[in-house]
Parts: C-alpha cells; sequence; structure tokens
C-alpha cells in the first residue's frame, strides 16, 4: 500500500509505518472482514460531524442527552451493526466520557469482546495517522480497497479478566505465550496491554509509537529519542503531556 | 510541569510556547490557528520540527483513546514511574480509584465531578 507525503520534513519510517499500517487495515482481522474495517475506518472519519454526537457532547453527562440516531457514513449502510456504529462515535467524540457501564451495555447488545478491541484499535490507529494528516496540512490518505476473506477468530487462550481494565488482557506475564513478542515479560504498562485481546492491534500500536514517539521498549529511559530526530526528549514530553491534558486523558 | 496544565507558565524548553501552541491548535478544530500555529513552528523548528511535532501530537490523539476505550487502570507499573509527576502535578487528589467512580459517574468529564482543582 503505498503511502507518500508531499509535505517536506515526513520521515521516512514514519511514512513506512503508515504504509504498513493502511495495508493491515484493508486485511482481514481477528473478528472483523477487511470490508468491515475500512468500514470502520470510514465510519471514524465521518463520527466529527455527526449532529447527535455533537448534541449529546454538549449534554451534561452523554448518557443524559435525548435519544438519537447517529450520522452513519455514507456507503456504511448496513456494513456495521448499531453497537458498532455507536462505539465508533463515542471513541472519537467523546472518549473520555466512556464508562464501564456503557461498555457492558454494548456486549450487551451484541458486540463481542473482541470485536469491540479491534474496533477501539482500528479506530484509534485510523484517527491517529488522520490527524497527524492534518497538523502537517496534507490531504487525508484515500482509505485502502479492502481484501477478501474471513477474520481470523484468533483468541489468545491466556487472556483473562485481571481487574486492570474493563477488557479481558494478555498476561502481564506474557512469557511462553504466542503473545510474548508483545511486551517484554513483566514489563509494560497497561495502555500497551490494552489492545491485547486483539494482537495484532497491539503489533500496530507499537509500530506506530515507535515512528510516532518514542519505542515502547525505551519509554522509560528520559534519555531515548529518535536518533536524527527534530525534537529531544523533553520536547516530546511536552506535547505528549498536552494532548493528553487536552484531552481529558486520565492514564 | 507546571506549564502542560497552563500556557502562561514558562517550560523552560526550547521552543517550548510555539510546541505548545502547536500542540493546542492540533488538539483543537480550527484549521486557520493551526496553520498559523504550524507556520510559527516552522520558522523556530524547521519542516522536520513541524513534521516529528506533529507525530507525537497525533500519537497522543491515538493513545488517550485507547487508554478511554478499554477502561484501563494505572497499573503498578506506571504507578512507580509517574510518581513524581503525580505528585508535582498534585493529580492523585483527583483520582477516585479503585471504585471506578469518576468513570461511572455522569457527570465524568466535568471539573466538579473531579474535585477540586489543584
Amino acid at each position: 500500500m503505498e503511502i507518500r507525503y508531499e509535505v517536506p520534513g515526513v520521515r521516512d519510517d514514519l511514512t513506512a509505518a503508515h504504509a504498513r499500517y493502511w495495508g493491515r487495515l484493508a486485511r482481514p482481522g481477528a473478528s472483523w472482514s477487511g470490508p468491515e474495517r475500512v468500514a470502520l475506518a470510514r465510519e471514524a472519519r465521518h463520527a466529527p460531524g455527526c449532529a447527535y454526537c455533537r448534541r449529546r457532547r454538549a449534554a451534561l453527562s452523554p448518557f443524559a442527552a435525548e435519544q438519537g440516531v447517529h450520522d452513519v457514513a455514507p456507503g456504511n449502510a448496513g456494513l456495521l451493526p448499531a453497537p458498532a456504529v455507536d462505539a465508533v462515535h463515542r471513541i472519537v467524540n467523546d472518549a473520555s466520557r466512556l464508562t464501564r457501564r456503557w461498555y457492558e451495555q454494548t456486549l450487551a447488545d451484541g458486540l463481542t469482546d473482541a470485536r469491540y478491541v479491534e474496533l477501539a484499535g482500528t479506530v484509534a490507529a485510523v484517527v491517529g495517522i488522520d490527524a497527524f494528516c492534518r497538523a502537517i496540512g496534507a490531504p487525508l490518505h484515500p482509505l485502502p480497497e479492502p481484501e477478501p476473506g474471513a477474520p481470523t477468530g484468533y483468541r489468545p487462550a491466556a487472556a483473562r479478566d485481571d481487574g486492570q481494565a474493563w477488557v479481558p488482557m494478555a498476561p502481564f506475564d506474557n512469557s511462553g505465550t504466542p503473545e510474548a513478542d508483545l511486551w517484554p515479560p513483566k514489563r509494560t504498562g497497561n495502555v500497551i496491554r490494552a489492545l491485547s485481546l486483539a494482537p495484532d492491534e497491539v503489533r500496530t500500536l507499537n509500530d506506530l509509537g515507535g515512528a510516532h514517539y518514542v519505542d515502547h521498549l525505551l519509554v522509560r529511559d528520559p534519555s531515548a529519542a529518535r536518533a536524527g530526530g527534530a525534537l529531544t526528549r523533553a520536547q516530546i514530553e511536552l506535547v505528549a503531556g498536552r494532548v493528553s491534558i487536552l484531552n481529558d486523558c486520565f492514564y | 510541569m507546571r506549564a502542560l496544565a497552563d500556557p502562561e507558565v514558562e517550560s523552560g524548553i526550547p521552543n517550548g510556547r510555539a510546541l505548545l501552541a502547536f500542540a493546542d491548535a492540533a488538539a483543537g478544530d480550527d484549521d486557520a490557528q493551526l496553520a498559523r500555529a504550524r507556520e510559527a513552528l516552522r520558522a523556530e523548528m524547521g519542516d522536520a520540527g513541524v513534521a516529528d511535532t506533529a507525530a507525537v501530537a497525533s500519537n497522543f490523539e491515538r493513545m488517550v483513546r485507547i487508554a478511554d476505550a478499554t477502561g484501563i487502570e494505572l497499573g503498578d507499573w506506571m504507578e512507580s514511574f509517574t510518581e513524581d509527576v503525580r505528585t508535582d502535578l498534585s493529580l492523585d487528589r483527583l483520582r477516585t480509584r479503585p471504585d471506578d467512580a469518576r468513570r461511572e459517574s455522569p457527570l465524568a468529564g466535568f471539573p466538579s465531578a473531579a474535585g477540586s482543582a489543584p
């Protein structure tokens, strides 16, 4: 999948990471087909303009707002179940006010935990790449042509609810499991483990995070920054902290 | 650290004001403000500075959504990593874990629901 930036200054490794993700977006995942994954991306792009989301975001509580219907992305009619559309829109537009109760209701409404986790990873990746394009003043990349094939259905056998998230995750000590490549055993944060019910989403997270920010294996080293990069680690953390605060991030 | 929450506070980090202005604009929805902040940052740090700052800012648009959507706890590993920062910013005064009350509150996301500001 070819991704190019005409804007000067974009590192080749960043362009390559985006191209790898765009290729993966088009392919079947563990729980969603290629066309469904691209539909999730299309929905994530469309969600900021949703009138119902705008009313709900303005309400004191998103759960007190008058019930309504999301504006579904053109071309997505019938492709995604309603709980998935709602989850995409909430994660894009009002993520800091999501609750465990809402998550559990989403599962009760028919979305499996594995589908939810893959959805969350897909939405977050697309939002991140699109935000990069907007920030540098580049047009958004056309969505990829979906590839055929069924989802793999893969679910980590060791994944469980250990009280560290709403969603089941692969164990902190992942040694000896097929997920041993996701992080060094007993050495990672929950934000890396968060998507591990869909392990490829963690592989995407690590790939994009290494290109956008700092390799996840080096995050705790305060001297770690990109060799030849334009920012010092202090400058990186200044921007990271500011954007997290503006998004009401508790983490 | 206080510069993260208050743009009037000087961070002491080179190009700090231009970086924060760009971060603010990138997280907002005003395209004209973003264009101005981009050019101001470009004047100080060049094309590569803009691209790398955009990469970091957009990374955290992604990461905060992952954290929020999955309901993760801070966890022991991160608790120890962030202890100094949380103390410096009095962040623990805002926390209501482990009962998850903040995230269950219908007022979640509003300052008055999180307790008194530091």
